[in-house]
């Protein structure tokens, strides 16, 4: 059951989904996801383990096409596009295990995902040292995230957090309307959560972000709104406070003794 | 008429079989392992040039028997203490050291036996027309040579779908990583794997060595053509590379015997062409001379309609 | 080489300017300045000499184009060669239109070469760089074949095995050169091939170029930052066979003849030899790879007819020991110079060299017994190995060559526990601050 407060117009909807679905094979994983996230809104999505959050991901961003339903990103639609054409319409993801690239430097790394977004496709004939607007872009970048003391580094030597944070680094580094986050957090102590979260908030200013996380605390802490996914299928959507309280949500994911 | 037809598709027929024999090993192990092995038409010369010298020193059934057990070894070793250190660095670094060894093994003949061409004759046992066919003789190594072929194929096709062994290949052909994390001891199926493929390949050699000339350059000459069996009858798949080898057996064998030009229709159609012009040198192709092309225009049209290849489980 | 860095020359005075780009470019101008100099250099000064220089420009500007495609977009092809081969017969085919009249200098005539591997590959690109990886390098192979046999077959084109000749002196005069001398070829060639370094070094420092690196390290992630990994490989592709083609045109101007073995599969493992020995993830590596290989194939034929041994035995090592090649080698061992740690380890390399060399000894010994048993028997028995004369026939070479490759290989191994730990020593000072102090 979908329901914003109050009730979104399209205009206002970053991002819809009508009634997706997605099969491997026999295995239905996504039976039938409708949902509409409000723009500048930041949307958690919650549910057990193999909910199918990671793979709904995929699906908006292009990873996989889906086997029914239909995706529009601000009204147009980007069912079944490639991943690439549905990056350059300005959705950007992270992924829960780091996908970076590790042979090049930190720098790099970053300097790389803002190309595309400053317009400069396959242009060869231009040297990188020239290009300001695409080396201030990395800096202002590389420093949001913390790392410039690192921007050295082959990407492939860094620690855990610091993996993590050049993720997110390359997600938002191309400056993106929807960014898509999953499990951000993942595998962080406390503290290194507590920096990823408010990385999180100073860079979703001004932008939607919708976000698959485990951890409660992060959940109840930075989400507008939050979904729950169980076996395929939205339960709830509502404010944190009412899917706290939602007994459906109680006894699919929270447990009843609820103290998130 | 007939007798060109016949003896194209007996003679497709045979040469099919040959490129199956070679490239039924190559099938396990690219399919098991992932491993491009261009060392592996080097094992079908090792198999040629052992038995070659087994059967000089001891007589030609135990060769036939001993070089393929050399050669098995062979394959073993080289994985054992060669390969197995590579896997680790992935693919390409897995294709150069083939890639290198292929090289070597080539060194390693010219050493043993010199560059030319060796006497292999066809043992006076085997060397017996089996049949005569519009007053030709067939000569009975074909037939052994056909024999063994389909025995090999009969063999892998039951060891792959009927043993233990056969279905943990099979599981792995899909999901490598997910039978290695079964516990199954997948370096050691590697060695396995390596040693039956190269003992296949050098079956195939003992054989083949008496087909073709038994000289260095002959797993060179050959190499290229089995990557197309295995490629285009796909990957995991012995049926396909059966197939794929007859497929291509029989098509070139014809093309070989097809004197015809596209020059030859042009002119049929009464279209002249000017004899200095660039269309006149690709018209006057004869479809016999384009023939040794045929198998890697297949190649390349199936890489890039279809790269699982006819039967192929997977892409990579 | 970086050129990292927002410099705003034009607030400078033009005399600090001009020194700041010097300072900027130094790597550059003194690589020309070697280039000036090196035909005239003791032991390259005479024909022998350019012309090794002259085959070493070739290979390196090849293998560069290699690295272009393998060390930084991660596309393994058994088939480069057909851009090179392809670009020499446009070159030679130029160079006779040239003899018959063609008012066109002959350093001119690389550019058909370029022109020629571009135009193809952009064609096989088109239908190749769909696909990465494994179907990549087969499909590489299988085109490779193609036009191999393809050659053969049109024989008025390319000559087939014989191939096509031209004379790179009967042309139009250029500033009064005519090209008949090696050192005027040397010169085009070293011309050429600093140009094409220059642009391909260039073209690593543009986005596409950084995107190439980034396809090669992660093709997936990088249709998650906005890019088709397919287009990237298909440009990085096309611009790897014009410098292909370049390179062939170079060949066609130096040896004056294009056969057919020129898009061979000899060739495409030739270049993947020379890129993968120097060293594939720098472009340093290439043009180490392409100098040593040269070198090797050109003066270790005089000393053995088991050189392809050696070179194939080479390459293997370097796929097992050092799969960064040459130059990762180098680098593997930098950090140890710089922290001044190295004397240790060179001192156990210098223990353990002694065994290793015994080992060489017995082994090349061998194998030299061998090859001339084998394939050179009209020469005789005798032959004289390391100043040492010996029999073939006799046993006591063959014993004597054995007894030093397994000593020798057994003392080997027992110093590489010694080596080991010198390294270790040598990373812990490096890291504790007074070796790095030092």
């Amino acid at each position: 059951m979908t329901g914003c407060i109050p009730r979104p117009t399209a205009a206002r909807c970053a991002l819809e989904l009508h009634d997706v679905r997605k099969s491997f094979g026999a295995t239905s994983i996504i039976r039938g996801v409708s949902l509409e996230i409000v723009r500048g809104e930041r949307h958690a999505i919650i549910g057990p383990n193999g909910a199918g959050k990671s793979t709904l991901f995929n699906l908006i961003c292009g990873r996989f096409a889906p086997s029914g339903g239909s995706i529009l990103l601000e009204g147009e639609a980007i069912t079944a596009r490639p991943a690439f054409e549905i990056n350059r319409r300005g959705i950007s993801r992270s992924f829960q295990v780091t996908n970076i690239f590790p042979r090049l430097s930190v720098y790099e790394n970053i300097r790389c995902s803002v190309l595309w977004s400053l317009g400069y496709r396959y242009c060869f004939w231009r040297g990188m040292s020239r290009l300001r607007d695409a080396n201030e872009r990395s800096e202002r970048t590389l420093e949001a995230i913390g790392m410039t003391a690192r921007r050295d580094a082959p990407a492939g030597v860094l620690t855990y957090a610091e993996q993590r944070a050049l993720e997110i680094g390359i997600t938002i580094a191309g400056d993106p309307r929807l960014i898509l986050l999953d499990e951000p957090t993942a595998g962080m102590s406390r503290a290194e959560a507590d920096n990823a979260v408010a990385l999180i908030r100073r860079v979703s200013q001004g932008r939607t972000l919708v976000m698959v996380e485990h951890d409660m605390g992060v959940v109840f802490d930075l989400a507008d709104r939050i979904s729950v996914l169980v076996y395929g299928e939205i339960i709830a959507t509502d404010v944190p406070a009412r899917i706290r309280s939602n007994a459906a949500v109680q006894s699919a994911y929270l447990g009843t003794a609820a103290d998130a | 008429m007939l007798e060109i037809v016949t003896f194209s598709l007996l003679n497709g027929v045979v040469y099919g079989l040959l490129l199956f024999m070679v490239s039924s090993g190559l099938t396990l192990i690219f399919s098991m392992m992932g491993v491009l092995n261009f060392a592996h038409a080097s094992m079908f010369m090792l198999g040629a040039y052992f038995s070659y010298q087994i059967g000089r020193w001891i007589g030609f059934w135990p060769a036939l028997v001993i070089a393929p057990l050399i050669v098995g070894m062979a394959g073993a070793a080289v994985e054992r203490f060669g390969l197995r250190h590579v896997h680790r660095q992935g693919h390409v670094a897995e294709i150069l050291f083939t890639f290198g060894l292929a090289y070597l093994i080539v060194e390693f003949v010219v050493m043993v036996w010199g560059r030319n061409p060796i006497e292999n004759q066809v043992p006076a046992a085997i060397d017996f027309p089996l049949f005569t066919l519009f007053g030709t003789h067939f000569p009975a190594y074909k037939g052994l040579m056909m024999a063994i072929s389909v025995g090999m194929f009969a063999f892998l096709y039951m060891a792959f779908k009927r043993t233990r062994l056969g279905l943990i290949i099979r599981a792995a052909l899909t999901h490598p990583q997910m039978v290695a994390a079964l516990g199954h001891d997948v370096p050691r199926i590697f060695v396995l794997v390596f040693a039956i493929g190269s003992a296949l390949a050098g079956l195939a050699g003992v054989i083949g060595g008496f087909a073709l000339l038994t000289e260095p350059s002959m797993a060179q000459a050959l190499g290229p053509i089995v990557f197309v069996v295995v490629v285009v009858g796909g990957l995991g798949s012995i049926t396909g590379a059966f197939i794929a080898s007859m497929l291509i057996g029989i098509v070139q064998t014809f093309a070989v015997a097809l004197d015809y030009s596209l020059l030859d229709l042009l002119r049929t159609l009464h279209v002249t062409v000017a004899p200095d012009s660039l269309l006149y040198e690709i018209s006057a192709v004869r479809i016999a001379q384009a023939a040794p092309l045929i198998p890697y225009l297949l190649l390349v049209a199936m890489l890039i309609v279809r790269p699982r290849g006819l039967l192929g489980t997977r892409e990579t | 080489m970086t050129r990292d860095g927002n410099r705003d020359a034009s607030r400078m005075a033009p005399g600090a300017a001009l020194r700041e780009w010097v300072v900027a470019h130094r790597l550059w101008l003194a690589a020309a300045a070697l280039l000036l100099v090196l035909p005239f250099l003791p032991g390259l000064e005479g024909d022998f000499g350019r012309s090794l220089l002259s085959q070493m420009g070739i290979a390196a500007v090849f293998a560069l184009s290699y690295n272009l495609l393998l060390g930084q977009t991660g596309l393994l092809s058994f088939g480069h060669a057909v851009y090179f081969g392809l670009g020499a017969y446009a070159g030679i085919h130029l160079m006779r239109a040239i003899n018959a009249g063609l008012p066109l200098p002959m350093p001119f005539v690389p550019i058909a070469g370029a022109a020629t591997g571009l135009a193809f590959g952009m064609l096989f690109g088109a239908l190749t760089t769909r696909r990465a990886g494994v179907v990549f390098a087969l499909i590489s192979l299988g085109v490779g074949e193609l036009v191999f046999a393809a050659m053969r077959m049109f024989q008025g084109f390319s000559g087939g095995e014989e191939g096509v000749t031209a004379n790179r002196g009967a042309g139009m005069h250029f500033f009064g050169l005519t090209f008949a001398s090696q050192l005027q070829v040397y010169y085009v060639i070293a011309i050429w091939a600093f140009v094409a370094t220059a642009l391909m070094v260039a073209f690593l420092h543009t986005p596409l170029g950084r995107m190439c690196n980034a396809v090669r390290d992660n093709p997936e992630r990088a249709e998650f930052i906005g890019y088709d990994p397919v287009r990237v490989r298909f440009v990085a592709f096309s611009i790897a066979a014009m410098f292909a083609g370049l390179a062939g045109g170079l060949h066609a101007l130096n040896y004056e003849i294009v056969a057919a073995e020129a898009v061979g599969a000899g060739r495409s493992g030739a270049v993947l030899l020379m890129a993968y020995i120097g060293g594939v993830s720098n472009f340093l590596g290439a043009i180490l790879g392409a100098i040593v290989i040269t070198w090797l194939q050109v003066s270790l034929s005089d000393y053995t007819t088991a050189w392809q041994l050696y070179l194939g035995v080479f390459f293997i090592a370097v796929v097992l020991f050092a799969p960064g090649g040459l130059a990762g080698l180098f680098l593997m061992h930098a950090p140890l110079l710089r922290s001044r740690a190295w004397p240790g380890v060179f001192k156990a390399y210098a223990i353990a060299s002694v065994p290793a060399v015994f080992m060489l000894a017995g082994a090349v010994t061998l194998l030299e017994l061998n090859y001339r048993l084998a394939t050179q028997p009209e020469a005789g028995t005798r032959l004289t190995l390391f100043g040492v004369a010996m029999d073939t026939s006799t046993p006591w070479p063959w014993l004597a060559a054995s007894a030093l490759l397994a000593l020798g290989f057994y003392v080997f191994r027992r110093t590489w526990p010694r080596v080991a730990e010198a390294w270790q020593q040598a990373e812990t000072e490096a890291r504790s601050p007074s070796g790095s102090r030092r």
